[in-house]
């Protein structure tokens, strides 16, 4: 059984949360992280949506269930619900279901002209992505919630800070009207750290990890979401292991590279957990161990690594 | 593996490098012009926001224009890699500069309350800007060859595809029938505010209000005039792309969820005319390891560690099998190669040296 540290990231805490986004650097598998909480959680009895935005979808594979269209996933009474969106998506979730001004989106955005005008107005569709999220986790007060944890796989690190710096951006450019409201109540909704969290995830080689602390560093004093970890993903950690391996001899280019990437590991996790203690961060780290080949859809026995790894 | 050598590339003019964020387009984009560039060629490289310490390691700085940053050893002399960077934020600023109508112009744009939030989003100008650098590049009679890296983090496909957003805008004058009636508002108060557009625009207002609307109105005139300038920076160029000038590389991981991304890219591809020469399937095991690794799979109880290094040989084995067999016929790259993962990062010259061994164009094969 594992002990876990004062740094530990731990899933009743996670779980609190209505909204948790996972980020970080192209290739260090937000989409696996992003999919496999969203299994736990669901696994935990929360009933949760997971969300994605890449125009291929990355996340369909990893699950034992279909992908619905945004529009439907009101209506699907399951405990894990994915849905891929798109900008045309959220508009119209957007303005339909939650301004209740469906006419409005069918007359007005699904103009071609006007499409191309919405395109060019800056920041609209991360608007519209937000609120959207924002609606799943705390629909207006007449509707009955349907999710108690939504997981968005988000964009990787620049694009997601655009994107979450974007109601800040909206409020002080000086702008007035309905939507200003709406967007107030979004951005206090993302910095309220008992609601709105972010995680990052990175790997054990230094470029990437000093990429992911710089970042971190960045999300916590721009204060537009709390973070809550960094995942560090496909790591070879066990002493035990480690010790056993030595004693291999037979194939020693291969167990070289092992020791190899032991060494490393241990010094990325070492470097970031004193680099958050340090500049006093209050993220958690949590290592994920190196799994060779992801099941697709992922199985009992990958998930059980993930959730021991998490403190209770 | 494959059925054009890497040879082949030297007959090209243009190389452009696409791939998912992180797959290491700017590591395979430095190796194959390195290893270019020990042929004797001259080589210009064109990195779009690359990862910043990657950038440093290399001596890229944004704001500077072409410079010489490496130069093989036992090249005579002429082979060298030149590289300029791309920060779309710094772009837009240079584009609204140098296409604005007058410095008083540029200034109304640069401190409009829009402007932060445009210039971090709106993808066009940056891809407007390589695309200009790009031809400025290939004019360039100093380069024999031009390698761009293309940005991450976002659909790589948006530099070629961002700039039709904004021509499309342009080409149906959205600017004069929707926005600029809301703009003349702003001069003439509220009552000849719906008189063209009126459904559409109150419309809109209704969800941003007519304050915000103004704004926006007023931002998206201002930014017409650069918006002409940016279109003709990058007219004809890709033309150019099309063409047998021009080699589309993919570069790829094993796993399954990087494939996917490839598969994605080389369909759009396909589906827009654009050559697809290659794929590089990076960060692979290297022979040495996966030969070991083939002498230990008999093993009874092998130790977890080696078999999640098993698994991972399997995982590329059928990764780039069912990448074969999927990309049958005309979307067939010609040229596949296997680039083996580095031990190092390749901050130093010697290390970018020893990776650029992977793109060995002396070897057929």
């Amino acid at each position: 059984m594992n002990t876990f540290s004062d740094t530990a990231i731990s899933r009743t805490k996670l779980w609190s949360h209505r909204l948790i986004m996972v980020s970080g650097k192209g290739g260090t598998g937000k989409s696996l992280v992003a999919a496999s909480l969203a299994c736990l959680a669901a696994k935990s009895g929360l009933r949760v949506l997971l969300v994605g935005s890449s125009s291929s979808e990355q996340l369909a594979p990893l699950l034992p269930i279909q992908s619905t269209k945004s529009s439907q996933a009101s209506s699907a009474r399951q405990s894990l619900t994915l849905v891929n969106l798109s900008p045309e998506d959220c508009m119209r979730g957007f303005i339909e279901d939650h301004l209740k001004m469906k006419q409005l989106y069918q007359k007005i955005f699904r103009h071609r002209v006007m499409r191309s005008f919405t395109e060019a107005i800056p920041g609209l569709d991360e608007i519209m992505l937000l609120g959207w999220l924002h609606n799943k986790c705390k629909p207006p007060s007449s509707d009955p919630r349907e999710f108690d944890l939504v997981i968005f796989d988000a964009p990787a690190s620049g694009h997601f800070f655009g994107l979450i710096g974007t109601p800040s951006a909206v409020l002080s450019s000086g702008l007035t009207g309905p939507m200003i409201g709406e967007i107030r109540n979004i951005q206090s909704f993302l910095q309220d750290p008992q609601q709105s969290c972010c995680l990052l995830v990175s790997l054990p080689e230094s470029l990437v990890s000093s990429e992911t602390l710089d970042f971190a560093k960045k999300i916590t004093e721009s204060g537009h979401i709390s973070l809550k970890g960094i995942l560090l993903n496909r790591c070879l950690l066990s002493e035990t292991l480690s010790a056993q391996l030595r004693q291999l001899k037979e194939e020693p280019t291969v167990i070289r590279y092992l020791e190899r990437r032991y060494q490393q590991s241990i010094k990325e996790q070492k470097h970031l957990q004193s680099e958050l203690e340090m500049s006093a961060l209050p993220a958690g780290l949590l290592t994920l161990p190196e799994s060779g080949q992801i099941p697709e859809p992922l199985t009992p026995e990958f998930l059980d690594v993930f959730w021991e790894s998490l403190a209770p | 593996m494959t059925l054009h050598s890497i040879r082949h590339l030297l007959n090209k003019k243009v190389l452009i490098l696409l791939g998912a964020g992180g797959v290491g387009k700017t590591s395979c984009s430095l190796g194959l012009a390195l290893s270019i560039a020990q042929t004797g060629a001259r080589v210009g490289l064109i990195s779009i926001d690359p990862a910043k310490r990657l950038a440093a390691a290399i001596g890229l700085r944004s704001g500077e224009g072409l410079k010489e940053i490496l130069r093989p050893e036992g090249s005579q002399g002429r082979g060298k890699v030149f590289a300029t960077m791309l920060e779309p934020q710094e772009v837009f600023d240079e584009m609204v500069r140098r296409h604005a109508k007058s410095e008083k112009a540029a200034e109304r744009i640069l401190c409009h309350p829009l402007y932060e939030a445009a210039s971090r989003r709106l993808a066009g100008p940056a891809e407007y800007m390589a695309l200009a650098r790009l031809r400025d590049m290939i004019n360039n009679p100093e380069l024999d060859m031009v390698i761009v890296d293309t940005p991450p983090d976002q659909q790589a496909l948006d530099f070629l595809s961002k700039p039709d957003i904004l021509a499309s805008f342009r080409e149906n004058k959205v600017m004069h029938w929707l926005v600029l009636p809301i703009h003349m508002a702003g001069k003439f108060g509220a009552s000849r505010l719906f008189s063209v557009s009126e459904k559409l625009m109150g419309g809109l207002a209704r969800i941003t209000g007519i304050e915000a609307l103004k704004k926006m109105a007023e931002f998206l005139m201002l930014l017409e005039q650069v918006i002409d300038g940016f279109h003709k920076a990058s007219e004809g160029i890709l033309e150019t792309l099309r063409s047998q000038k021009t080699a589309f590389l993919l570069v790829s991981a094993c796993h399954s969820t990087s494939l996917r991304t490839a598969r994605h890219l080389a369909t759009q591809l396909h589906r827009q005319k654009y050559p697809l020469a290659g794929i590089f399937f990076n960060r692979c095991l290297p022979d040495d390891i996966r030969a070991s690794l083939k002498r230990t799979e008999k093993q009874a109880n092998p130790h977890p560690w080696l078999k999640s290094l098993q698994q991972r040989r399997k995982m590329e084995d059928e990764g780039i099998e069912s990448f074969l067999s999927w990309s049958s016929g005309s979307m067939r790259p010609g040229l596949l190669l296997r680039i083996p993962e580095q031990q190092d990062c390749i901050h130093s010259r010697e290390a970018l040296c020893a990776f650029s061994a992977a793109f060995n164009l002396d070897v057929q094969n």
